[in-house]
């Protein structure tokens, strides 16, 4: 019971920690916005997609891992970038933001693991501005619209995993995807002249988003040289619901099914190599976007490295390097846009018992580039993990 | 297309497809019937004395005289002087051997261009300066006591000049050692001046009057010093008192004046046709913030030629509370700030026909708020800023023709906001 409340507890701060979501991304404005995978620091370091890993246990894409792990395990992410980007008309520019991409909690009971994951799905915040002229008594002034959208897309996963025999595991989750999306438009007569001026126009929307996904998986202890794992989801319509006091329509976006495919294999003792890849085909929510949007397929593959017989003060210390590219699901412009990421980072455990490490931290920092027909990002990206076992 | 920028967290999109679809913005016309009722003009709030100057004119435009009522303060009793040795020392034993009236005026708002002749007299009755008028000297509770003579009267001339404003902003009038001494009693309600205009057709405004007394100290009696005594209190009288228009507007005046109307904000616009298709169909429902201006805009006309402005007016308009209170109703705060939308004078001259916008936007807004599918009235009062403000009124073609009030708004309206 004890332990039960303390995974109550830590569940609760890390909720309260994760709150903040920030845009990191122009490609928020294409399509539903841009995909947030719910990743860790070690993942993010090895350029994996989050399956097939040794050791990482609560990612909600490879539910099986869970099982292979059965001890007390809570996450949390966050991931702060910095976004230089340039458009064909000649803006370039420099963003930054913040997120909280995963945090999930995982508790053993009935010979396996309930686990608990609140995840990112797509980012959808941007702004965007144009100045017209306005006629106003025989008069030319020019008028701003502002416009905003902030919005984006989380899931609440429910799971379960359990070990088959001594090598195997399987795991399910029911997830239900949650958020909100502010879509505001505001006209500001700044240089119109009339007495007492001009009070600026207003509109917004506001929906709330819901829909069902399963995710089932499985992985494979292949002796103590590799893992195996696969994994698919199945996902309901996404249903954006217009509040009360919205005069948008409620609407439905189909999602695709994500198939997700990872290994590692250690190839020497402390050298570990992984690989992983996804698929998904977004092309059944182009019928459902009202705004004209380059829509393609997400197939996206990674690779990396792993280096952990370091140690520092006698507190292992993995090295890991990663690689990974893919196209992105919404664009701009005519063509697909792609994403190619190198990435670089270490664990730092802080306490371990026996193989078991109680408390650690990843951290990974990645250089990647966003490239589409009309714009070009480039970006640094940090991500740190905080992973407590066993408490 | 609007240029990205550096924004912490807040992505800027540099596509126009990405962006809502352009509301319209354009105005809209409310005639008097559909925005508005009721209409009644009242008067009396205020009084001349509050304005703290004096009005003095003979027929100006044939009909209004005016003259002006001052009353002096005590007289210094103590000053500091040089004596014989030259010590300076405070001398109390002072003595009053004459003096002059020194009226000085605005010469903005005086009408006249070249002199005019001014008379100053030594009121005889008691008088009371809040409620003095042409008629009544006093008109206070049980105690109503006309002049002897209407317009002040009588007085005892103490002299005539001629205030020319070409050469200066000011005239006096000399005064002989009894005047002085006959004023000094300040326990007298009947020590006063009125002074008057002896010239026809010319108003002028007597920004200040001072009586300046010249002392000879005991300390030092081979020396004439001149010390001031101000006015203690000043109103002014005049007639005809003007009659409340039969339909028309009218703002300002000493007693003021204040017109008060209802409202009433349609819920629904029905045209014109492009704000119909840009909002998708009509009737449309207005909402408070897609109204971006909303003015009552008033025709000016010339009022009559004797209370005509010769200065700006500052137009105020306040929600009337209780309009079952009229015309004592209290008033809610200004809509239109601490100035009021100013008006020059020529509007109510050369300019006459001059549409005046008084912004009542907030108002309106907060009317749509209220009124959830309803059309609640409101009643507004348009009066001047500060009450009373000058013997000269602000006037307005009132509802019935095409001069008449309208209410303008400027609207931006569009399609509902949806996913994309």
């Amino acid at each position: 019971m004890t332990q039960l409340m303390r995974t109550l507890v830590l569940a609760l701060a890390i909720s309260l920690v994760a709150t903040p979501s920030g845009a990191q991304s122009l490609y928020n404005a294409a399509g539903m916005g841009l995909p947030v995978e719910a990743i860790d620091g070690r993942a993010r370091a090895l350029g994996n997609l989050g399956i097939g890993l040794w050791g990482s246990g609560l990612l909600p894409g490879d539910p099986a891992a869970a099982g292979m792990f059965i001890v007390p395990t809570a996450v949390i992410v966050g991931q702060p970038s910095w976004v230089d980007y340039d458009h064909e008309s000649g803006n370039s520019g420099s963003i930054q933001g913040n997120r909280f991409p995963l945090m999930g909690v995982g508790y053993p009971a009935f010979s396996g693991i309930f686990t608990f994951s609140l995840s990112s799905f797509l980012d959808q915040h941007y702004k965007g501005q144009r100045s017209l002229e306005l006629d106003l008594r025989g008069e030319e002034s020019e008028v701003t619209d502002l416009f905003e959208q902030d919005g984006s897309i989380g899931s609440l996963n429910f799971g379960y995993s359990r070990p088959i025999g001594t090598s195997a595991a399987l795991g399910f989750s029911l997830g239900r995807y949650a958020g909100s999306i502010l879509r505001r438009l505001e006209r500001n007569f700044g240089t119109v002249s009339l007495p007492g001026g001009l009070e600026s126009y207003q509109t917004s929307s506001r929906w709330t988003y819901s829909g069902t996904s399963l995710t089932g998986g499985m992985a494979a202890n292949l002796g103590t040289v590799a893992r195996v794992a696969a994994s698919v989801t199945w996902s309901g319509d996404l249903n954006a619901t217009a509040s009360d006091d919205s005069r948008g329509m409620d609407r439905s976006f189909s999602l695709p099914m994500q198939y997700r495919l990872g290994t590692s294999v250690v190839l020497a003792p402390g050298f570990m190599i992984t690989a992983s890849a996804i698929r998904a085909d977004w092309a059944d929510i182009e019928r459902d976007l009202d705004t004209p949007t380059t829509v393609g397929s997400t197939n996206n593959i990674g690779v990396g490295v792993e280096l952990s017989r370091a140690n520092i003060f006698g507190l292992a210390l993995p090295l890991r390097f990663g690689y990974r590219t893919g196209k992105l699901p919404f664009s701009l412009g005519s063509g697909v846009a792609t994403e190619r990421i190198f990435s670089a980072g270490l664990g730092l455990s802080l306490s371990q018992a026996d193989d078991i490490v109680l408390g650690g931290v990843d951290a990974a920092i990645e250089r990647g580039r966003r490239s589409g027909s009309v714009l070009t990002e480039a970006f640094w990206r940090a991500t740190i993990s905080l992973r407590v076992s066993g408490y | 297309m609007g240029i990205a920028a550096c924004q912490e967290e807040h992505p800027t999109t540099l596509d126009s497809d990405l962006l809502p679809k352009e509301p319209i913005t354009l105005e809209i016309e409310l005639p008097w019937e559909d925005f508005a009722s009721d209409l009644e003009v009242f008067g009396g709030y205020g009084a001349p004395w509050e304005l703290g100057t004096g009005v003095v004119a003979k027929a100006f435009a044939e009909i209004l005289n005016a003259r002006t009522l001052v009353r002096f303060a005590a007289y210094p009793k103590v000053h500091q002087v040089r004596d014989t040795a030259g010590t300076t020392r405070a001398d109390s034993s002072l003595t009053f051997v004459g003096g002059r009236v020194v009226a000085f005026f605005d010469t903005i708002a005086s009408t006249n261009n070249g002199p005019v002749e001014l008379g100053l007299g030594a009121i005889q009755m008691p008088w009371d300066n809040r409620t003095v008028t042409w008629v009544t000297a006093v008109d206070t509770l049980n105690d109503l006591r006309p002049w002897p003579q209407p317009g002040a009267g009588p007085v005892i001339s103490i002299g005539t000049t001629v205030w020319d404003p070409a050469e200066g902003d000011s005239a006096w009038f000399e005064l002989d050692s009894l005047q002085v001494e006959a004023w000094a009693d300040t326990a007298d309600a009947s020590r006063g001046a009125r002074i008057e205009s002896l010239t026809d057709n010319a108003r002028l405004q007597v920004a200040r009057v001072v009586l300046r007394l010249d002392t000879r100290p005991s300390s030092n009696p081979d020396t004439i010093v001149v010390l001031s005594a101000q006015r203690d209190e000043i109103s002014f009288v005049y007639d005809p008192t003007p009659e409340a228009p039969a339909n028309g507007i009218r703002i300002g005046g000493a007693p003021a004046w204040r017109t008060v109307l209802n409202i009433k904000i349609p819920a629904h616009l029905d045209g014109p046709a492009e704000l119909c298709v840009a909002a998708g169909g009509c009737p449309l429902e207005l909402k408070p913030l897609e109204l971006n201006y909303a003015a009552i805009t008033l025709k000016s006309k010339r009022g009559e030629q004797a209370f005509q402005p010769t200065d700006s007016i500052g137009l105020d308009v306040r929600q009337v509370l209780r309009r079952d209170a009229l015309p004592k109703a209290p008033l809610g705060e200004s809509l239109t700030g601490l100035l009021g939308q100013r008006v020059g004078p020529d509007a109510f001259g050369v300019k006459s026909g001059t549409d005046i916008e008084i912004p009542i936007t907030e108002f309106v807004r907060d009317l749509l708020r209220s009124q959830d599918g309803t059309s609640p009235t409101k009643t507004l009062a348009l009066l001047s800023v500060f009450e009373p403000i000058s013997i000269a009124y602000a006037s307005f073609h009132g509802p019935g023709d095409e001069n008449g009030p309208v209410l303008r708004l400027v609207v931006t309206v569009g399609r509902a906001m949806e996913l994309p």
